[in-house]
């Protein structure tokens, strides 16, 4: 049971907690708690929302995001596009859109996130705080290896592309439920051409499309791991089609 | 630890604990309009405004809201006056429960402090967050479109009644039918439609005469105090000294307990009470809410040694926090047996199944070692005679399965001893009297020494048709002597509370060289899980819908109600229609193709028309009650109801190739289905409702009336009918509803029968209070003769034109002459269920090379008689509808080979949101029913009746494959589409 909470004012200070405090702690990212579970676990928690993460600005040609960013602050922003936007509203519903930050999502990873996989097309990269000081790593890698690139850490915002042709292609039980699973797909400038699928493994995943036949996903009652990896076809190919 | 918060504007500080959410924070200073539906936010019951943004107070930190300003809808008004949300939700009639309409209203006013003219979609996605099992979302979306209009400054819309002119058939023949034209197929993404769209629409008959309060969209007479979020729930009191219980549940489908060791959760301080087998008496019972004699068998005892499904109940414990609840549920340690358990029906009932039910003092059941609770069996004519006859038989097997009512307010009762030494039991119940008769045994209480109140319901839908926690509260009581909380979470709501009946369902029918049935065999096997509760009736009710819908002059239904070991079905809106239906439409829908007929003409030469016999219905009574009287169908809007739903949805382009195949989409099929509807109203010879009416100082009544509005308006449209028959306005009703001390006995709110029996009971009661007044009036005027004297506008107007106030004739009534309370109390039951009718009509796409199937419109024309609340009525139909489409879509209790249900939760657990919803369409045809007051039958269940089979003939009209199977998830469909080789 949770029986400390502390609001830092600065991201060092939230480093400095994380390091100090003996507890099972929880860096709370998001207004939105996880589940009741992993808070009987929890005894102290690090409220992030004073640090001041959560701004979206032009960034090489691109965008970053603070990891703070509220899902609705994304939705409402002047500078993002309407690709990624779409993608983050898809997300959630009204409450919670404005309760998840973009970090929540990423640290998150739910396997059929459609806009983890969104993240995945537009070469998301992270920046992540430790008290060793500040790595990049791309968003592919992190969720392969989340604890070992987190390393005790904070990630504090996220780096995308901001253009491209894009497309996305999503099978669910009703429109706005979770995908079964997703196809998202963007070629850039260069004529370079990224797919990403969310719903056929334990993250959402960057596929080469001949790669699709050697997936196995994990099958639930929602979609049987067969089924998961026709749909994964199926998808794909509207997807690229889509983008040329 | 100490937090900040501003309040509605008010600046406050607060002690809370750092685990604490901020709804247990605000709901423990007085905010009862913040309300529980999960403990993850996905309800939205418990939203608030945070810094003006909509957020889930149930699923954040009280912590997290230190320093910010939080708004909730006990801010938006002092006294009646009310902000124009709150105005428009009470007009345009968007409250049913009221139990999520204060986050509607506030999610409502920061979408139009961002954006005073949203679109329809724009306010849609506002209230995304925020789920509704009532009202279908459609009037609540109209009320926050109305508010952004009077917000801007526009005149509010008068929400009058669409009245339509009835279809007449061109050249006689109903089946001529072409492209009407028609109002809307499809209302505009911008939203001005459904503003314009004045609701509901309906048509009249020339039959009902006229009245001034009966059949008016009047308001709700509950509205004001749910808008402004009054504690008006079970919740929403606060007793010294309430310990808070919590149960342990099974973690096994089928298990002995051979021993449970409570110690260590009793010396955990605060703890006050642990109950469970071994000190709580052993007395059976059965807990659905029926009426007495409570159908056997008695298979239940509040706690046994045996569990028999996941969630099945072994302990509950009281103590004085809810952590310290849970944390002593966790120190009981059980020693279980597990046993080999069974889930499915058809495999329960086999040879070397597990026998569930192996308890010796097993009361009542058919046959309990293969697991039969019932075995049901009726029959018109010879049906073998009638197949020998026939000149093709068609064989159909179907299946439907187990979903949940979902209702957003959990069970939930507090228990306490009053002055007297009585316990209370306040409880969110459907029954209250068959609760209070039902506890008192287990308890060993008279029923004279308990009291049980129904306040304000978040939503029932036949869940709170059982005893199913009050004898739990009530054992706490006796045993602490303190008042006791309990509220099952989300997750118990799903695996201990009850369910929707699965069901295998096999249809025989002959036909001849017309198109005639002349013999129908329907079989079933019903899954009533670990107990049988509503078992026999759910199933007997199957058999009831499933064989009367169509004539036929041999029948034969046989049925075996079977235990396994998955949580308890029992009473669901619809009451094992829906089931019924599902199979019979699909089966008569194929009929019709494979003879080469039309659809509609093969149904209509067979459906029951005015005058037809319900012959099977003595036959398959409910309960034990005999009904000796064949029931006669006497009155039908059935054609006028297809009609008006073949035009809205625009039925002719289901043959049309152009509109099926979209070019810029070849993968999709677009598909139109429909689904014949015929329900009940009450019980016959058994529902019983009672109304006592009394007339106060300044000529207003109070009706007191044992009938149970769980949010569907029944409150309401019982005090129309009090008003209507008394010559006043419906503000000088005053109703309270609900109170087994306080009001007469009524069977409860099932069975579809509030407004034609409870009703039955209020007019006949207003009726002999209006005798009593016009005597009075005669006597003050000094009439030899006051038969003529007519109540009209408060007044008792002599034929002479003299007229005297009602306030006038209570004043001498009590204080002046020959006093005397002028009041009333009558009581009803009817030998007659009169049959509603609807045509329920489904558009869809089907992807068919995923297998999804995407929803664009449902469309429902109902006969409901007389409505006497047309937007109360609309209401149910919408709300009913969007259930119904859960059940046929995309809702499914799922389990683990174990028997341990993986997904209760919502969202896994999938119910429809605002944002997604198709488009729906009601009309009320008007039929005038001689036997229901007013003309009104039934109208709350029929909804739940065609959406599932529509939608399944649609699927088949989109894509030529018959899936005989719900729900219609994206692989079930893909599959059945690979088979047929449709991709």
């Amino acid at each position: 049971m949770i029986s400390q909470y502390f609001r830092p004012k600065t991201i060092d200070e939230a480093l400095q907690l994380l390091i100090g405090t003996k507890n099972k702690t929880m860096v709370l990212a998001s207004q939105l708690l996880p589940d009741t579970q992993l808070e009987e676990t929890v005894e102290a928690v690090i409220d992030l929302q004073a640090v001041g993460l959560d701004k979206v600005e032009a960034h090489a040609g691109g965008l970053k995001i603070g990891a703070m960013t509220r899902l609705q602050t994304m939705v409402d922003d002047g500078i993002i596009c309407d690709f990624t936007k779409e993608a983050t509203h898809a997300e959630s519903s009204s409450t919670f859109r404005n309760m998840q930050t973009i970090g929540a999502i990423v640290m998150n990873s739910d396997p059929e996130s459609r806009l983890v996989a969104t993240l995945l097309v537009l070469e998301a990269h992270l920046t992540i705080l430790t008290v060793t000081g500040v790595s990049d790593v791309s968003l592919s890698e992190f969720l392969a290896e989340k604890e070992s690139l987190l390393n005790g850490g904070i990630l504090t915002s996220i780096t995308v592309a901001n253009d491209g042709k894009t497309a996305s292609a999503h099978v669910s039980r009703t429109p706005a439920d979770k995908p079964i699973v997703a196809a998202v797909g963007r070629q850039d400038a260069s004529g370079r051409t990224l797919l990403a699928l969310a719903g056929v493994a334990r993250t959402p995943v960057l596929v080469e499309p001949r790669e699709i036949d050697a997936l196995e996903p994990p099958g639930d009652f929602r979609g049987s791991s067969a089924y998961r990896k026709q749909m994964a076809q199926v998808l794909s190919q509207r997807v690229l089609s889509e983008i040329g | 630890m100490q937090i900040q918060l501003t309040i509605n504007d008010k600046a406050q500080s607060f002690e809370c604990q750092p685990h604490e959410t901020l709804m247990r924070v605000l709901r423990r200073e007085g905010y009862f309009s913040v309300r529980y539906g999960s403990d993850s936010g996905e309800t939205g019951a418990a939203a608030i405004l945070l810094d003006g943004k909509l957020v889930s107070a149930d699923a954040m930190l009280a912590a997290q809201a230190d320093g910010h300003l939080i708004e909730t809808v006990e801010g938006l008004s002092r006294g009646t006056n009310i902000h124009p949300i709150q105005d428009a939700f009470v007009r345009t009639g968007a409250i049913q429960s009221g139990y999520s309409t204060p986050a509607m209203i506030l999610a409502a006013k920061a979408l139009l402090e961002k954006n005073p003219n949203p679109t329809e979609q724009e306010v849609r996605d506002a209230i995304s967050g925020i789920l509704d099992r009532e009202t279908g979302y459609l009037k609540p979306v109209l009320a926050i479109l109305e508010a952004a209009a009077v917000m801007r400054g526009e005149e509010p819309s008068e929400i009058v009644p669409n009245v339509l002119t009835p279809i007449t058939l061109p050249g006689g023949d109903l089946f001529d039918y072409g492209d009407r034209g028609g109002d809307d197929f499809r209302s505009g993404d911008d939203g001005s439609m459904l503003r314009t769209r004045r609701l509901p629409k309906f048509i009249v008959s020339d039959e009902v005469p006229e009245t001034k309060v009966v059949g008016k969209p009047e308001i709700k007479v509950d509205a004001l105090k749910l808008v402004k979020g009054n504690p008006a729930f079970v919740d929403d009191v606060e007793l010294r000294g309430m310990l808070y219980a919590a149960l342990l549940t099974s973690p096994h489908a089928h298990a002995r307990i051979t021993h449970i060791d409570d110690s260590e959760a009793r010396n955990l301080p605060g703890v006050h009470a642990v109950l469970h087998y071994q000190n709580v008496p052993r007395v059976r019972y059965a807990s659905g809410g029926q009426t007495w004699p409570n159908p056997k068998p008695h298979d239940q005892v509040s706690f046994d040694n045996k569990v028999r499904h996941v969630g099945d109940r072994v302990a509950a414990v009281a103590a004085e926090t809810p952590e310290i609840a849970y944390a002593a549920v966790k120190l009981i340690k059980v020693t279980y047996e597990a046993l080999p358990a069974v889930f499915d029906e058809n495999e329960a009932i086999q040879e070397g199944a597990p026998i569930i039910h192996d308890e010796p003092d097993m009361e009542g059941a058919y046959d309990p070692q293969h697991n039969i609770s019932h075995f049901i069996h009726a029959q018109v004519g010879d049906v073998e005679q009638g197949f020998a006859e026939a000149d093709q038989i068609f064989e159909q097997q179907f299946y439907v399965h187990q979903v949940q009512q979902v209702p957003i307010e959990p069970h939930i009762c507090i228990g306490y001893w009053d002055s007297d030494e009585r316990l209370v039991l306040r409880s969110s119940t459907q029954v209250p009297f068959h609760a209070r008769r039902m506890v008192a045994p287990l308890l060993g209480l008279p029923i004279k020494r308990i009291r049980v109140i129904k306040p304000r319901i978040g939503g029932g839908f036949g869940a709170k048709q059982e005893m199913l926690i009050e004898d739990i509260v009530g054992h706490l009581v006796i045993a602490t002597g303190r008042p006791v909380r309990l509220e099952l979470t989300r997750q118990q709501e799903f695996m201990s509370s009850r369910t929707r009946h699965p069901q295998t369902i096999t249809y025989k029918t002959g036909v001849d060289t017309n198109g005639k049935l002349v013999a129908q065999l329907m079989t079933v096997v019903g899954n009533t899980g670990a107990y049988a509760t509503h078992g026999l009736t759910v199933q007997t009710v199957t058999g009831l819908r499933g064989l009367s819908s169509y004539n036929c002059p041999n029948k034969k239904f046989e049925c075996k109600v079977v235990y396994t070991n998955i949580p308890v079905p029992g009473a669901y809106r619809g009451y094992g229609a829906p089931q019924a239906l599902f199979a019979l439409e699909a089966h008569m829908e194929d009929i019709a193709v494979a003879l080469g007929m039309d659809i509609m003409e093969f149904k209509r030469m067979n459906w029951v028309q005015v005058g037809d016999p319900l012959d099977i219905a003595p036959h398959l009574g409910e309960g034990e009650a005999e009904v000796t009287v064949i029931p006669i169908i006497k009155s039908s809007g059935l054609e006028q109801c297809v009609l008006q739903g073949m035009q809205a949805i625009g039925w002719h382009r289901r043959d049309d190739p152009s509109w099926k195949l979209d070019p810029e989409r070849p993968y999709i099929r677009r598909g139109i289905g429909f689904a014949m509807c015929m329900h009940g109203t009450a019980i016959p010879g058994m529902d019983m409702g009672g109304a006592s009416i009394k007339i106060n100082d300044d000529g207003s009544f109070n009706v007191l009336v044992g009938a149970t509005d769980l949010g569907t308006g029944s409150d309401t449209v019982l005090a129309q009918m009090a008003a209507e028959v008394l010559g006043v306005p419906l503000e000088d009703i005053i109703i309270y509803s609900s109170d087994t001390d306080m009001t007469p006995f009524d069977t409860g709110a099932y069975a579809s029968s509030t407004t034609y029996i409870s009703g039955t009971a209020v007019k006949r009661a207003a009726e002999q209070v209006r005798e009593q007044i016009k005597e009075r009036a005669g006597l003050m005027l000094k009439l030899d003769d006051w038969s003529n004297v007519d109540l009209r506008n408060r007044q008792a107007v002599a034929p002479d034109g003299r007229a005297l106030s009602l306030g006038a004739i209570a004043l001498h009534s009590l204080h002046t002459q020959d006093q005397r309370q002028i009041m009333a109390t009558a009581s009803f039951v009817s030998p007659e269920s009169p049959p509603p009718f609807a045509g329920q009509f489904a558009e869809i796409e089907v992807d068919i090379q995923t297998g999804q199937v995407t929803v664009k419109k449902l469309m429902m024309a109902v006969d409901c008689g007389v409505a006497i609340n047309p937007i109360t009525a609309s209401g149910q139909v919408e709300g009913g509808m969007v259930q119904a489409l859960g059940y046929g879509h995309c809702e499914e209790m799922v389990y683990d080979a174990d028997g341990r249900m993986l997904n209760p939760s919502l969202g896994p657990y999938k119910i429809y949101r605002a944002d997604e919803m198709p488009e729906l369409e009601v009309v009320l045809v008007q039929t005038m029913e001689p036997s229901g007051p007013f003309g009104a039958k039934a109208v709350a269940e029929i909804p739940k009746d065609g959406v599932a089979p529509a939608l399944r003939n649609a699927i088949y009209n989109a894509t030529g494959v018959q899936i005989n199977r719900i729900p219609f998830t994206p692989e079930r469909v893909w599959t059945a589409l690979q088979a047929a080789g449709v991709n």
